[in-house]
């Protein structure tokens, strides 16, 4: 069947069908990046100053890295100019260059991708936030702690004793020790103290039982799987028998007394089996995971728990965290110069004393903001100290001449002055999660547009062949598409990486 | 439209004018974003250099739509259309108004103030989020 007005246009709009088309998708279009944008607008305005996580100014928080949102608007742009190239040369009947430019268009297009990809990578995997327990916060990249070789979010703990998870009942339950992969030495063998199932006086009781000797880690959740069924299978059974011993009981009942039996027999359940079994390695061995694996997100002295019951329990080596700091923000302390980030302790990596002059240097003037605003006798919103690209500072001595700002410090955090900390995902902050919705969701469009541009590209010359206006009339509502995307992004870029 | 190879040829120099055009105003928008060249130091936000910065995404916006999309010369219909969309994004964006006329959030003050009573001064409250004792009189 024939497909009327996909060439020519119809003679009450004056245009082919799919022109209708596209711009209906792309008044929709708006509206749903217009719901975002408006989003964005209510989350900036909304950051109440001292008191919520400061709006990070763009430029501060991505570093150089505004100059990759530079340059993708730059590849977005040349796509566009591309797009329309493609169709100028398609209505000129040339189809060789409008195969050159829509292959530009998509190259563009995979060029953008891949710098996303750089950016989302750097954000997730590089560049964390810590909040001291005061308020302050420390910004910037993760680093390798010199002592331990680990990474900066992670913690070591050595354990003697070891709590497996006897999670879930019915056919569903199934052991998940999945803290043994925490564990440095892989070949750890444990013992585990089982539970055997004993009736005294009529009730059933769990208690120790077997020990298991010498499982190595692979074996133990086959082994816990096992003694989950098995502890079940008692307390069902267990059930039964006093489901019998009641009705039996019933039976001869009579009265208020037979009542409360039907009530007894009515509210009766299997007894719980034990949540977890103590297990032992072979020898103290220590384990390493991240912050965000434990449950609460703060590891304890002695002991660690896990999700789902599983623990360690032993004693804790390292939870420092090692980061290299870019950003120092005291907008959460009412009290600048009372501030953690002074806390010469911190301050010991690194170049030594040449950072602890900066330090020094940042604090007095921190001082004298802040006598100026007690003599005002109030805080101007902006004015609240905010300490942006912590710097080491070099006197004049050590550069020969001129004052200079050296490389970013690396400072260790000791656990217990970490209150939370995070890496700059959706989660991070209103910053982040609204960054994230909005670039995603317009990566998706790309993707989307760079798929049907594609398929005009590769095969689009059968079409060609039967009726090149239709297929320039494709390339036209495609390319509509992709000038759409690129007008989103024209956006993003200042709203998100510079202002 | 109207689209004879020759007119097409035309629109081919405009195209890549409109390009380069699309380049210099972002690396206008990137020198905005560094220097701040319209920072006076006003608190908060500084408003000028966002809004100097949203002028010139309109611009390069309005040069897209204008040349590239073909709304330079396009039927009615379409106008119509985005008659609607400009519109409803318009109120989509005021919509956060709402939340600024929020009668429940009594000041729009953006001053902290500092309890100054004892040696130590501390933060009580933000005019927008009141400390439980600062809350107070105001209000009654």
């Amino acid at each position: 069947m024939e497909i009327p007005y996909t060439v020519n246009p119809r003679r009450d709009t004056g245009l082919f069908n799919a022109k209708v088309g596209i711009w209906l998708f792309l008044a929709s279009e708006v509206m749903l990046f217009g719901g975002l944008f408006s989003a964005y607008i209510f989350l900036r305005t909304g950051v109440r100053e001292g008191v919520d996580i400061p709006w990070p100014n763009g430029l501060d928080v991505h570093g150089w890295m505004y100059w990759i949102g530079f340059i993708n608007t730059l590849i977005l742009i040349a796509s566009s100019v591309f797009v329309v190239m493609a169709w100028a040369q398609l209505k000129l009947r040339n189809y060789g260059k409008y195969q050159l430019y829509m292959a530009g268009v998509l190259i563009c297009s995979a060029l953008f991708m891949v710098n996303k990809g750089y950016e989302y990578n750097s954000k997730l995997n590089h560049h964390f936030g810590i909040y001291l327990t005061d308020g302050t916060l420390l910004d910037g990249a993760l680093v390798k702690d010199e002592k331990h070789g680990i990474k900066g979010d992670e913690i070591v703990f050595q354990a003697d004793e070891v709590d497996f998870a006897l999670v879930g009942t019915g056919v569903f339950g199934k052991a998940d020790p999945y803290f043994l992969d925490f564990a440095e030495n892989k070949d750890l063998t444990y013992d585990i103290q089982l539970f055997k199932a004993e009736s005294a006086d009529g009730k059933l009781e769990f208690v120790e039982g077997e020990m298991k000797s010498g499982l190595s880690a692979d074996l133990i959740p086959g082994v816990l799987d096992v003694h989950i069924a098995e502890l079940e299978k008692a307390a069902a059974a267990d059930a039964v028998e006093r489901k019998k011993a009641l009705k039996q009981k019933i039976r001869e009942a009579e009265g208020a007394a037979k009542i409360a039996l039907q009530r007894e027999l009515a509210l009766l359940r299997p007894i719980k089996i034990p949540g977890k079994v103590v297990g032992k390695p072979s020898e103290p061995a220590n384990y390493v995971f991240k912050r965000k694996e434990i449950l609460g997100g703060k590891p304890g002295k002695e002991s660690i728990a896990f999700f789902r019951g599983n623990g360690l329990r032993g004693t804790l080596v390292d939870d420092t965290v090692d980061i290299e700091v870019h950003t120092i923000d005291l907008q959460m302390v009412a009290v600048d110069t009372e501030s953690m980030a002074w806390g010469n302790d911190i301050w010991s990596h690194g170049e030594g004393e040449a950072m602890k002059e900066g330090y020094l240097h940042h604090k007095a003037e921190a001082e004298e903001h802040y006598r100026e605003f007690i003599q005002q006798g109030y805080f101007p919103a902006d004015k609240i100290y905010r300490w942006h690209h912590a710097h080491a500072a070099h006197s004049k001595a050590e550069t020969g001449g001129e004052d200079s700002h050296s490389e970013y410090s690396v400072v260790s955090v000791p656990g217990d002055q970490v209150r939370r900390m995070g890496n700059h995902g959706p989660k991070f902050g209103p910053y982040y999660a609204i960054y994230f919705t909005m670039t995603a969701l317009h990566g998706l469009h790309v993707v989307g547009g760079a798929i049907v541009l594609g398929y005009f590209l590769f095969f689009g010359r059968k079409l060609y062949k039967k009726n090149p206006e239709h297929l320039a009339n494709r390339v036209e509502v495609g390319g509509l598409f992709w000038h759409f995307v690129d007008l989103v992004w024209i956006f993003l870029f200042p709203l998100y990486y510079l202002l | 439209m109207a689209s004879s190879p020759e007119e097409i040829r035309k629109h081919i120099n405009t195209y890549w004018k409109v390009g380069a055009a699309l380049c210099v105003f972002t690396c206008i928008t990137l020198a905005l974003g560094i220097w701040h060249p319209f920072d006076f130091g006003f608190p908060g936000v500084d408003t000028i250099d966002i809004v100097v910065g949203l002028l010139v995404a309109t611009i390069k916006t309005s040069l897209v739509m204008l040349i590239f999309m073909h709304l330079n010369h396009e039927r009615g219909l379409i106008y119509k259309t985005l008659l609607f969309t400009v519109a409803f994004a318009i109120s989509l964006m005021g919509l956060s108004l709402f939340a600024k006329a929020d009668p429940i959030k009594a000041h729009s003050d953006v001053t902290v103030k500092v309890d100054r009573e004892g040696e130590k001064e501390r933060i009580i409250g933000s005019a927008n989020q009141p400390h439980s004792d600062s809350t107070k009189e105001s209000s009654h």
